[in-house]
């Protein structure tokens, strides 16, 4: 329960705000490679409170980032056409890299930091798939309820588990670590984790521990990466690796890299799955507000606990936009369940003491010479004995890295 | 009240986190009983704090905070002893912090009765009568690392007992 003026300084990201100026030091997924069209694209991207437009450099042929006119009233994913695009003269060039599929960019001043070296860069392109998604939501509580490790065990409980062999590219849909447990049934059955978290050079590792019966452990282990992403693992074979990016201080798009570990990805498959649940070119997701999310309460009744459909998607959109366009955490009472919550807010208040007080060097990930170095992060499901989960943990990770085709070495 | 000073030596390093809405002191108490801790010292940072005008420390919390005093500890070393006779369970807590008030209250000291406004994370050292759970262990390097130690931070806080 935080003042309205403390809720603005952490979740407010345009030009001159405090949060703004923290996401400005790191670079932002700010289009799909999929959305180019041709050598000469002018792809419009709004990103960070700023209207964009993505085209290549003149001189150099790299991709770079420059303001384009727009009125105030813009829809916040406005799409205009290539003819009404418009630039800004003397605006500022933002530079502009393309990772697996993402073409990231940086919006703020000065060198741009090195990247980490993540299993989602180092990856093969056919080893990795790229999408994203739009939410009507403030970036924050979108990130926050990825960082929440309990929410899965209501959100997302399933009344009933699929056959698994029908999982590929689907969340929890796997078997849970070495056993027959659909993961659904390891969620629906243990819903009260403990929480452990730990800062890490990228962000914060969480650990979620569901004691089982025989004295096994269930351990999941997901990460956020500062400022706005988290890597969690999908299934034995991916992992995910997922920003919320503002657009504005209302809505974000979530841009994923899946990225695979054994297996190239079935990149058609994927695409088709998601793009039948989006409408191009905005990538707003078909299932929304205006219909409801497609409640269905006989659903809700025998399949799934928000009665929203089988995509995990749906149900995280709908309780992060259904909190309103900003939450208003005035109200909020977090407990000490919300552990990694706790944790995040707390870097990114120090982060913003930081830049406020000119030391950008104490920010996660500003060494040159670091940050490279800076390799997987673990993300993994593992069941083990309870007084030996951590090792399992780490067994569990490191041999699917060892039976993998490219350098996923830690 | 006498306060039962504990030898610091044998503390063990530490991390944990402090419930919000309780007054600070009751929130501490808390964190010490489940610690089993007969003695701490601690530091937080970055905590958000509410002083709501008439709230009795034993109230509960409202359920919407308004346009009331609150702020934001920015940096609180606190040194935690329990008192005798230790059956009243009580603790008392004496150290230094800066802070800032919000709404024009610069000046303005931090009330014994002062509230977190969300949980707040600390690290430090705590004597404990029983092994401290892994999940609460840390490194000593890491809780000195959190500890303010340069002049212009120190330089800043202010005295803080409750």
């Amino acid at each position: 329960m935080i003042t309205q003026k403390l809720n603005d300084q952490i979740s407010r990201i345009g030009p001159n705000t405090p949060a703004g100026a923290v996401h400005r030091q790191y670079w932002q997924p700010a289009a799909l490679l999929d959305e180019i069209e041709g050598d000469d694209p002018r792809l419009p991207v709004n990103l960070l409170g700023e209207r964009l437009v993505l085209m290549r450099d003149a001189n150099t042929g790299s991709y770079i980032l420059t303001q384009r006119v727009a009125s105030a009233d813009e829809a916040p994913a406005h799409h205009p056409a290539r003819a009404d695009i418009h630039f800004v003269e003397d605006a500022p060039i933002y530079p502009v890299v393309e990772k697996n599929g993402v073409l990231f960019a940086y919006l703020g001043g000065g060198e741009p930091p090195e990247f980490p070296n993540f299993d989602c860069f180092r990856a093969p392109d056919t080893h990795v798939f790229a999408f994203k998604g739009l939410w009507e939501c403030n970036w924050l509580q979108a990130l926050e309820i990825g960082i929440d490790p309990g929410h899965a065990s209501f959100l997302h409980r399933f009344l009933q588990d699929e056959d698994p062999q029908d999982s590929y590219g689907k969340q929890f849909r796997d078997k849970a670590a070495n056993t027959d447990m659909p993961m659904t049934q390891v969620l629906r059955e243990y819903p009260r984790p403990d929480i452990e978290v730990e800062e890490t050079d990228f962000g914060l590792k969480i650990t979620a521990l569901r004691h089982m019966d025989n004295d096994l452990t269930h351990v999941r282990v997901t990460n956020q990466i500062f400022p706005s992403a988290i890597c969690i693992p999908m299934s034995r074979e991916m992992i995910i690796t997922q920003w919320h990016v503002p657009i504005d201080d209302e809505n974000c798009y979530w841009f994923t890299m899946f990225t695979s570990f054994e297996k190239p990805v079935d990149k058609d498959l994927m695409r088709a799955q998601r793009i039948k649940e989006h409408s191009l070119p905005t990538y707003a997701p078909l299932k929304n507000r205006n219909n409801s999310y497609h409640f269905n309460p006989e659903e809700q009744k025998t399949l799934t606990y928000t009665g929203m459909g089988l995509d995990i998607n749906v149900h995280d959109q709908w309780a992060v936009e259904s909190m309103g366009a900003i939450q208003d955490r005035t109200r909020e009472h977090l407990g000490r369940g919300d552990a990694a919550i706790i944790r995040y807010r707390l870097m990114l208040r120090k982060a913003i003491k930081a830049l406020a007080s000119e030391h950008l060097e104490r920010l996660p990930m500003q060494d040159a010479h670091v940050t490279p170095k800076i390799i997987g992060p673990l993300s993994n499901d593992a069941i083990a004995d309870s007084d030996d989960w951590a090792a399992a943990s780490m067994q569990s990770d490191m041999t699917r890295r060892t039976d993998c085709p490219w350098d996923a070495s830690v | 009240m006498q306060p039962d000073v504990t030898p610091a030596s044998g503390a063990l390093p530490f991390h944990d986190i402090l419930d919000g809405y309780f007054t600070l002191k009751e929130s501490v108490r808390q964190m010490m009983t489940r610690n089993h801790f007969s003695w701490a010292n601690f530091t937080l940072r970055h905590a958000p704090i509410m002083d709501i005008s008439g709230l009795a420390p034993d109230a509960p919390v409202p359920l919407h905070l308004r346009d009331n005093h609150a702020g934001m500890i920015d940096v609180m070393v606190l040194t935690v002893m329990r008192v005798a006779p230790h059956d009243t369970g009580e603790f008392i807590l004496i150290g230094a912090g800066d802070w800032h008030w919000l709404n024009g209250h610069a000046d303005a000291g931090l009330p014994k009765d002062i509230r977190l406004g969300e949980p707040a994370y600390l690290t430090g050292f705590g004597v404990s009568t029983q092994p401290l759970p892994k999940s609460k262990q840390m490194s000593t390097p890491d809780v000195l690392a959190n500890v303010p130690a340069s002049l212009p931070e120190l330089g800043t806080l202010r005295s803080f007992c409750a």
